[in-house]
């Protein structure tokens, strides 16, 4: 807490120490531009820190969206077939976002209109993930296959609306708190900022963010995929040396 | 508290998988059974990916069959002959099994198999041992001499290559072993199995080996299977995890042990009943799962 407080103060010593010939109407920044994954990582707390011309504050709505790395999908509808419910055909969604989290200030549709959401990419309902359908399908059910995945993500935490999730201090300055899942995918992320005014964007900002693995965590991955063989031999070695110190440990 | 698996990229509790190693272990120590083919669909309930779940089970039935085999050697209750001819077949079974695997993962079909082939294998085991032990409580007390075993078998001699079997009193072709490894390593590799539940019963009653040397010999070839299909899941389907391997041996430890115990105290019929029980019980579970529409009706997977 104290760490956040002083970070806070930090960034409303940078923000307030621009010029005024500077100021944009927002400007943003994060707290940490880097979240490591390690043996204890159960997700993470990031805060958002920004400012906006104090005078927009009463009738601005402001939008955060967390979009996280590309990654390639197989989507495939349980089926029955004959007596049991299985996966049936497959359906590519090639480099749709691993993640993506939506702060707003109020519900999207209170302040904008779908073909601004849609434009925008303002919240996962919103995303066009048709497109990434790689095959050739027919337009209702590439729509199903996308809310089917939509629903899935959600279920899973990664695509999530966070409505109310922006809290203004004095002088335009206001914190986003982003709640990265546990299941949050490694790679590189965008953080877009856009400042809505009569259901327009009227300024935005954007911050890089990068989720890595670090320590044993990475080294273990790094190992299984770059060398599976070692990885493979050195797995067998532990287990038995684990079994044999639990039977010497456990017979005397 | 969390710890981040790996390779399975997901947080588990520790204290629950440890806990889950402990109730299997409780398991094997009460009944002498690997428990390999409860902890792979235990494991998918709580949320593992069932391809993490069999990867990683090969890793551990290493580990929880050490003490065992080692503790069969040294009374040489092993026939390492008949051993290595398992491991053999054993070996290209897994070699096999790791690539219908990879095959079946690939076309997004490997979770159905893996249920499948549980419900069957379960179901059919759960049934002969209730069936069995429910014959052996009602009429409790055996009447009459057990029959004598023959040690001949025209058939298996009559395959090319017979050879003697010391340990086992057999003379017989190594081709039989070298088969019934096969499948118990087709198994390990597909199912997450050691393949104890098929192996100890076809060796006492197919190969008609002598009961005392049949549990050990299955211990030995199942620690070479094993490793030989964590080592392949590795390299071809990068799917063990040795951080949970590891949770369930600290916890399979402590159960094997608690096990031991009860089991001396209770009868060996009722002991089976229980375990039928159990057996039938995850049966049932994963029947149900499989019988029912799904709650989400499509499956997300990731392509690497």
């Amino acid at each position: 807490m104290i760490i956040r407080r002083f970070i806070f103060t930090f960034w409303v010593m940078v923000i307030t120490a621009l010029p005024p010939a500077a100021a944009a109407k927002l400007s943003i920044g994060l707290t940490t531009s880097q979240v490591n994954v390690d043996a204890d990582f159960s997700g993470a707390e990031i805060v958002l820190f920004g400012a906006i011309d104090e005078d927009l504050v009463p009738m601005s709505d402001l939008v955060a969206i967390v979009k996280g790395p590309s990654i390639s999908f197989v989507v495939r509808p349980i089926v029955k077939t004959g007596l049991i419910w299985a996966p049936g055909d497959a359906i590519d969604l090639v480099d749709a976002p691993g993640l993506y989290l939506t702060n707003a200030t109020r519900p999207l549709e209170s302040f904008t209109n779908p073909p601004v959401r849609q434009e925008a990419e303002l919240d996962a309902a919103s995303l066009n993930l048709a497109e990434k359908i790689a095959d050739e399908t027919a337009s209702d059910e590439a729509k199903e296959i996308v809310e089917a995945f939509v629903r899935s993500e959600s279920l899973a935490g990664r695509y999530q609306d966070n409505i109310g999730a922006v809290s203004f201090k004095d002088g335009g300055l206001f914190t986003i708190d982003i709640a990265l899942p546990p299941n949050t995918p490694v790679g590189d992320y965008a953080v877009d900022v856009f400042l809505f005014r009569d259901g327009q964007i009227i300024a935005a900002d954007t911050a890089a963010l990068s989720v890595n693995k670090v320590g044993l965590e990475r080294r273990i991955y790094n190992l299984a995929h770059e060398r599976p063989l070692g990885y493979g031999v050195i797995c067998v070695a532990l287990s038995l040396f684990a079994g044999w110190l639990a039977a010497f440990a456990m017979r005397k | 508290m969390q710890i981040y698996l790996p390779i399975a990229e997901i947080p588990v509790d520790p204290i629950i998988i440890i806990m889950m190693g402990a109730a299997v272990g409780i398991l094997s120590g009460m009944f002498g059974i690997g428990g390999g083919f409860l902890m792979t669909p235990l494991l998918i309930f709580y949320g593992i990916p069932p391809a993490i779940a069999v990867g990683t089970e090969a890793s551990h039935i290493v580990g929880s069959s050490v003490s065992g085999a080692a503790a069969h050697l040294r009374r040489k209750a092993v026939d390492i002959q008949m051993g290595w001819f398992l491991v053999l077949g054993g070996g290209v079974g897994a070699l096999a099994g790791v690539f219908i695997f990879r095959f079946l993962r690939a076309i997004g079909q490997i979770e159905t198999v893996i249920t499948v082939a549980y419900i069957f294998f379960l179901g059919i085991i759960g049934l002969l041992m209730l069936l069995e032990s429910a014959r052996a409580i009602i009429r409790a007390p055996a009447t009459g001499a057990p029959k004598k075993r023959t040690r001949r078998n025209v058939w298996m001699t009559a395959l090319p290559g017979a050879m003697r079997f010391r340990r086992s009193q057999l003379y017989i072709s190594p081709l039989p072993p070298i088969i019934l490894g096969f499948i118990g390593g087709l198994l390990a590799a597909i199912m997450g199995v050691g393949g104890g539940f098929i192996m100890v019963p076809a060796m006492i009653y197919l190969l008609n080996m002598p009961t005392n040397v049949v549990v050990g010999t299955s211990l030995f070839q199942i620690i070479f299977v094993t490793a030989i299909t964590t080592i392949l899941h590795a390299v071809a389907n990068q799917t063990v995890d040795i951080v949970l391997a590891l949770l369930l041996l600290t916890g399979g430890v402590i159960g094997a042990q608690i096990g031991a115990r009860i089991g001396v105290r209770l009868k060996a019929e009722q002991l089976r009943v229980l375990l039928a029980l159990i057996v039938l019980a995850v049966c049932a579970r994963l029947t149900f799962d499989v019988l029912t529409p799904p709650t989400v009706p499509f499956t997300v997977e990731i392509i690497s």
